[in-house]
């Protein structure tokens, strides 16, 4: 059974659309991430699901219920913000209790989750601590506790990490999918990081322009993404552009054979990886005009005969600025699609 | 060194506009002769002033009516601040700058037009010369100032907190009792604050709905001030003052102790 179904999900503000017939469904206790740029419509999503807005079209299911006029706290799906929304006014303890108590569970209960959760967070010294008090990190393991402390179906992350420092994020990513992997929550994560969503995630949805693009496993969606705005918003990709004649793409790579009906513009692409660089094999001649060294790999970008620049990120072999060399890609690697 | 010596002299500059114009009611309401041009008085007496308040029911019963008046209108500005304000300062919708606007109107337009309006209409319902009639003719000045202050703590407050509330399975009373009311206590208190000192200060509006009937702190102050006993005015001015203040404190004390009781919090 599907943990989170949306069907045909559509949401006007102001009579601008911020969601276009969205259709999604989450299994039960998979881990979803949906990513796509700011102003995509990924909050919004999230905050239809948990009741915070209704959709001006479309149903949402959970656990297989309708739940599209079923008001917020009766969904049990609830969402971690990016800015934690601690109460400031209760302690920790009375924080990650709220919900417990609300729900009407006796005292010692409480105190028996509490206390589980705060041992699970590794903050046992802290119950009585103010979120004024606290540290980043420890907020959001805090603001994760409240939430997890109900066993909710649903828990959906809006940006968690995003106002974190690097060590600080990475850390918090790994305590996030053990918690996930611990209590098999169903779970959608927002984000704007590909890292970040391909890391955490067993499938990724990716979100443009209020549409739904595509859904697949992190690495299906890295290695094929199905149109030429995914392969776009994924970035690390060269682009050329060509024309399709008779059952070929022609660019600056020369021919391919591709299956695309004749038009006067397509696109073709590869990840930076994909390009091969030597200094004797190789279609295209160029040279070396910038070199970012990043430790196990260096990025160079190449600058071809015809004018375009290509960019390649390799392991092992090093160049120097200027050094003339052969560029190759394999014509498996290259996707195309009309533009 | 240079911020502290001037800190000390705005705390005494402040402490003289505050204090000085206190002394000088004290020395007045003491003296029974001050002629000019003489710099002091010339008869004290702390006797003629204690029986001025001792064994006085009229004045008693004016300061319970500025009392109980003034609590009314607090009670009735809250009930109808807090929702508007909430709507104004967290919601949008179309025309909300006009309804900020609309809002403030009884303040812009002179107070005796906006009475002698609500008069007819008082006297139509049967409330003029009653406490209610009174309590409710204050609120529409209480009003534009409460909501304003109000307004401004609900656009800081906003209503995430309230929304991970409900997602945690809370019910609207249960949100609104352990999450809006706390945050937003301290703004209610400032409101609470001005609308009972604007409601105990009113004299043009009691003296029209109240029709004489309704005797308050500032309609038996008055018209000693016009006959100039500046001895008895006196007096009765710090009875005023005295009441005020007295009334703020136990606000202050009660929220004070609302919050040490809900949520421990040191005094």
């Amino acid at each position: 059974m599907a943990g989170i179904s949306v069907i045909g999900v559509t949401k006007f503000f102001q009579d601008k659309p911020t969601l276009t017939k969205i259709t999604l469904e989450v299994q039960n206790g998979e881990f979803m991430a949906l990513l796509g740029p700011s102003g995509s419509g990924k909050t919004t999503l999230l905050k239809i699901i948990a009741g915070l807005e209704v959709p001006s079209a479309g149903r949402v299911y959970i656990n297989g219920v309708d739940v599209t006029a079923v008001p917020t706290e009766r969904r049990q799906a609830i969402i971690v913000f990016q800015d934690h929304s601690l109460f400031p006014h209760m302690n920790v303890y009375e924080n990650i209790s709220f919900g417990l108590r609300a729900r009407g569970e006796s005292r010692q209960t409480v105190a028996e989750k509490v206390s589980a959760m705060l041992d699970i967070i590794q903050l046992p010294d802290k119950a009585q601590s103010y979120p004024q008090e606290l540290s980043g990190g420890e907020k959001q393991r805090v603001a994760l506790a409240r939430a997890c402390v109900l066993e909710p179906s649903v828990l959906l992350l809006d940006e968690p990490f995003s106002n974190l420092d690097i060590n600080l994020r990475h850390s918090m990513r790994e305590f996030v999918s053990e918690l996930h992997n611990r209590l098999k929550f169903t779970c959608i994560l927002v984000t704007h990081d590909k890292e970040e969503a391909f890391l955490m995630s067993n499938r990724v949805a990716v979100l443009l322009d209020n549409s739904l693009e595509q859904v697949a496993t992190p690495e299906y969606l890295y290695r094929s993404p199905q149109s030429l705005q995914v392969a776009t918003f994924l970035g690390e990709r060269n682009l050329f552009p060509g024309v399709v004649q008779g059952g070929y793409f022609r660019s600056v790579l020369g021919s391919i054979p591709c299956d695309l009906p004749d038009t006067a513009s397509a696109v073709a692409t590869c990840r930076f990886d994909q390009v091969l660089l030597s200094r004797t094999v190789g279609e295209l001649e160029g040279r070396i005009i910038q070199k970012a060294f990043a430790g196990r790999s260096t990025t160079y970008k190449i600058e071809l005969a015809q004018g375009t620049v290509v960019t390649a990120v390799c392991g092992q072999q090093q160049f120097a600025v200027g050094d003339v060399v052969r560029v190759g890609v394999n014509s498996g690697d290259l996707l195309i699609y009309p533009a | 060194m240079k911020g502290g010596k001037l800190t000390r002299l705005v705390m005494q500059c402040a402490l003289l506009v505050f204090a000085g114009p206190l002394l000088t009611l004290l020395v007045q309401a003491v003296s029974l002769r001050w002629p000019f041009p003489s710099l002091l008085p010339t008869v004290i007496s702390v006797r003629h002033a204690v029986n001025l308040l001792w064994d006085n029911p009229r004045l008693t019963e004016a300061v319970a009516s500025s009392l109980g008046i003034a609590f009314m209108t607090t009670i009735f500005t809250l009930l109808l601040a807090f929702p508007a304000a909430k709507a104004l300062g967290v919601y949008n919708f179309p025309g909300k700058e006009a309804v900020k606007l609309l809002a403030l109107l009884p303040i812009m337009v002179p107070t005796a037009t906006v009475t002698m309006g609500l008069h007819t209409g008082m006297i139509r319902m049967g409330l003029a010369g009653t406490f209610v009639g009174v309590a409710i003719v204050h609120t529409v000045f209480t009003l534009p100032y409460a909501l304003r202050i109000l307004m401004h703590v609900f656009e800081l407050v906003g209503d995430r907190h309230e929304q991970q509330a409900a997602m945690l399975g809370a019910s609207w009373g249960r949100v609104f009792y352990r999450i809006t009311l706390p945050l937003v206590i301290p703004g209610a208190l400032s409101a609470a604050t001005m609308s009972f000192i604007i409601s105990f200060s009113q004299y043009i509006t009691t003296f029209m709905i109240g029709g004489g009937r309704i005797i308050t702190l500032p309609l038996y102050l008055v018209p000693h001030v016009q006959g100039g006993e500046w001895h008895v005015a006196s007096v009765y001015s710090l009875v005023f003052v005295v009441a005020t203040l007295g009334a703020l404190t136990l606000m202050q004390y009660l929220v004070r102790r609302y919050y040490r009781e809900t949520y421990f919090l040191s005094p």
